[in-house]
């Protein structure tokens, strides 16, 4: 099993450039997942993510984001990950830049699965060391390896 | 809309009236009588008096078929099973509000679980709100738009190259900026070119991102720093911040006169000094060093007292004071006594609610102030009848202003003669009573 008890697909995967904006790195992560043709509708999904961070931050703090969303137009349980080396203004609660976005994009109706996988996604990132792991990865290649590595 | 607000205190009292006057169907819940009384008399929406986390009561008074439903009672716990309640029952979408920072940190697993669209925090939000002020005093928000192209900041203006006799249409601003708004004496108006701006206002600026701060540097004096920060009442608000501040690098000092809330308060934070005193006395604050201060910080959950001491905070020293009022009348006033600026926990949250009821037919949008004039992004329609036409020749009411054409990969901080063309977006500031009007117009 790996880490996220998910496998992540490379193309999944966005290391992005400094300076990107909230704006552009949720864009680059919805594109990102959607080229592992599990979107049916990519505009519905980039709306859905936009509208959730509209209204409230998805930071969890520590400089981790979950954007999350739960739409029909997507057919099976995907994950992207991207990581700014230095870090993007969230406007999450504690006020601290984000290095690492976890995009999930889910079926409607996947309840017991997106919780399953949300709270072990949280309790990954808790763990000593592995967001500092996480961030120092500079290719989509090593973050893949790392998150789909057994534990 | 159908919504649903479940409390009637100062949050859902002023979501009712503001959802209210917009013309949505409102429902509000509450227990205590004479805020049932009160809400009746005072808004045009029906009341309901009971236990908002009652499943017998939300079935039959029609929760269900919600097309939103907000939970803001002043328990975390009412907030949360309702609002799972009202999603279980059918409701569109669901909104609780909570306090407890256990909540707030897991707000993604308890969403999920509990089935619940958003948990709001207007405490966490508060906290916020005064740690960027902080970080760049002066400067009361930011907010971007139009795909991240578009940058909102609202300023409280120290000098101004507008003001006595001079107005917007004299000066030539930066390319690519604006002044969006303009908000005196807590009354906001649309800039126009006939506008003035006087030291003081709170002042609404729209620009291209890396523009923005070009038109800020005309209104902003000197730097402030706020490196040495005094919080009064170790509240959720103040207690938020000071572990904001203590990930900054900072060590603020926290005064609460409660001893148990203090010994919570000493637990929780590290670098922060935790003093246990009554800080509404000028002697007080003299001898926990509030003078050589640069910010004061008032957050306790009596505004009488955050307002008294933060002027004497000035009095004895202090370089800025900021309260956290939560009377709305009260906030006008704050600035008549030299309070550098006033947070106000209703309208964080009801600024949210607001940009998901909206999001129903504009997208991404802020809302200024108390929710009187809002900034949001429509989609010019195919067959509009501006089409084509310069900004000059379009008839927008007084209570509208375009601050942005969004076309393509790019964006335009339009002058008149700018015209609109078929696939273009607009930013636009508008009244709210303007609005129906004005989307008409575009879509």
């Amino acid at each position: 099993m790996s880490l996220f008890g998910l496998a992540i697909d490379t193309k999944a995967v966005c290391i992005f450039e400094n300076g990107v904006s909230k704006h552009a790195a949720l864009d680059r992560l919805v594109e990102a997942i959607a080229a592992t043709g599990t979107v049916q509708d990519t505009e519905a999904f980039r709306k859905a993510v936009k509208e959730r961070e509209a209204v409230m931050s998805t930071g969890i703090g520590a400089g981790v984001a979950i954007p999350h969303v739960r739409i029909d137009a997507i057919s099976k349980a995907s994950v992207g990950v991207g990581i700014s080396h230095e870090g993007i203004d969230f406007n999450t609660l504690d006020n601290k830049p984000v290095h690492i976005v976890v995009l999930f994009a889910m079926p409607s109706g996947s309840q017991k699965e997106y919780l399953t996988l949300l709270a072990t996604v949280m309790t990954a990132m808790k763990r000593p060391g592995f967001r500092e792991r996480l961030i120092e990865c500079t290719t989509p290649d090593d973050v893949a390896l790392l998150l789909n590595a057994p534990v | 809309m159908n919504i649903f607000i479940a409390g009637g205190g100062r949050v859902g009292y002023h979501l009712a009236r503001l959802l209210s006057l917009e013309s949505h169907d409102v429902t509000v819940i509450e227990t205590e009588l004479n805020r049932v009384e009160q809400v009746d008399y005072a808004l045009d929406v029906s009341v309901v008096d009971g236990n908002a986390a009652s499943i017998m009561l939300l079935t039959e008074s029609g929760a269900g078929s919600a097309d939103l439903f907000v939970s803001v009672t002043g328990s975390d716990e009412v907030n949360l099973i309702s609002a799972a309640i009202a999603k279980g029952l059918g409701a569109k979408q669901v909104v609780a509000r909570v306090d407890d920072p256990m909540y707030i940190e897991s707000s993604v697993l308890y969403e999920t679980v509990l089935s619940i669209d958003y948990l709001l925090s207007p405490e966490a939000l508060n906290a916020l709100e005064i740690a960027k002020y902080l970080e760049n005093p002066g400067v009361v928000s930011t907010e971007d738009f139009g795909r991240g192209l578009v940058r909102m900041r609202q300023l409280r203006v120290t000098k101004s190259p507008v003001s006595g006799g001079k107005t917007l249409k004299d000066i030539q601003f930066p390319a690519g900026t604006l002044v969006g708004a303009i908000t005196r004496n807590g009354q906001t108006v649309i800039a126009h070119g006939d506008a003035s701006i006087e030291p003081g206002d709170l002042v609404t600026f729209i620009g291209e991102r890396d523009q923005i701060d070009r038109i800020l540097g005309m209104f902003k004096g000197s730097e402030v720093k706020a490196e040495k920060v005094v919080i009064m009442g170790g509240s959720s608000i103040g207690l938020h911040l000071a572990r904001i501040l203590e990930d900054r690098g900072q060590s603020p000092k926290i005064i609460d006169w409660n001893l148990e809330r203090c010994n919570v308060l000493a637990g929780t934070l590290g670098k922060t000094k935790v003093v246990c005193r009554d800080a509404t006395s000028r002697v007080a604050l003299e001898q926990e060093h509030v003078d050589r201060a640069d910010v004061f910080v008032a957050c306790t959950g009596d505004d009488e007292k955050n307002i008294m001491a933060s002027v004497l905070a000035k009095e004895v020293g202090a370089t800025q004071a900021i309260a956290v009022v939560h009377q709305p009348d009260f906030a006008p006033l704050v600035r008549k006594l030299s309070i550098d600026h006033a947070v106000t926990p209703r309208a964080s949250i009801a600024n949210r609610i607001l940009k998901l009821v909206h999001q129903q037919n504009v997208s991404s949008l802020a809302v200024l102030e108390e929710g009187d004039v809002e900034i949001l992004e429509l989609a010019v329609n195919g067959n509009a009848g501006v089409l084509g036409k310069a900004l000059k020749d379009i008839r927008l009411p007084r209570g509208a202003l375009v601050a942005g054409i969004l076309r393509g990969e790019k964006v335009i901080v339009p002058k008149g003669d700018s015209t609109i063309q078929t696939g273009d977006s607009i930013i636009l500031i508008v009244n709210a009573e303007t609005l129906e009007a004005v989307q008409k117009l575009f879509q």
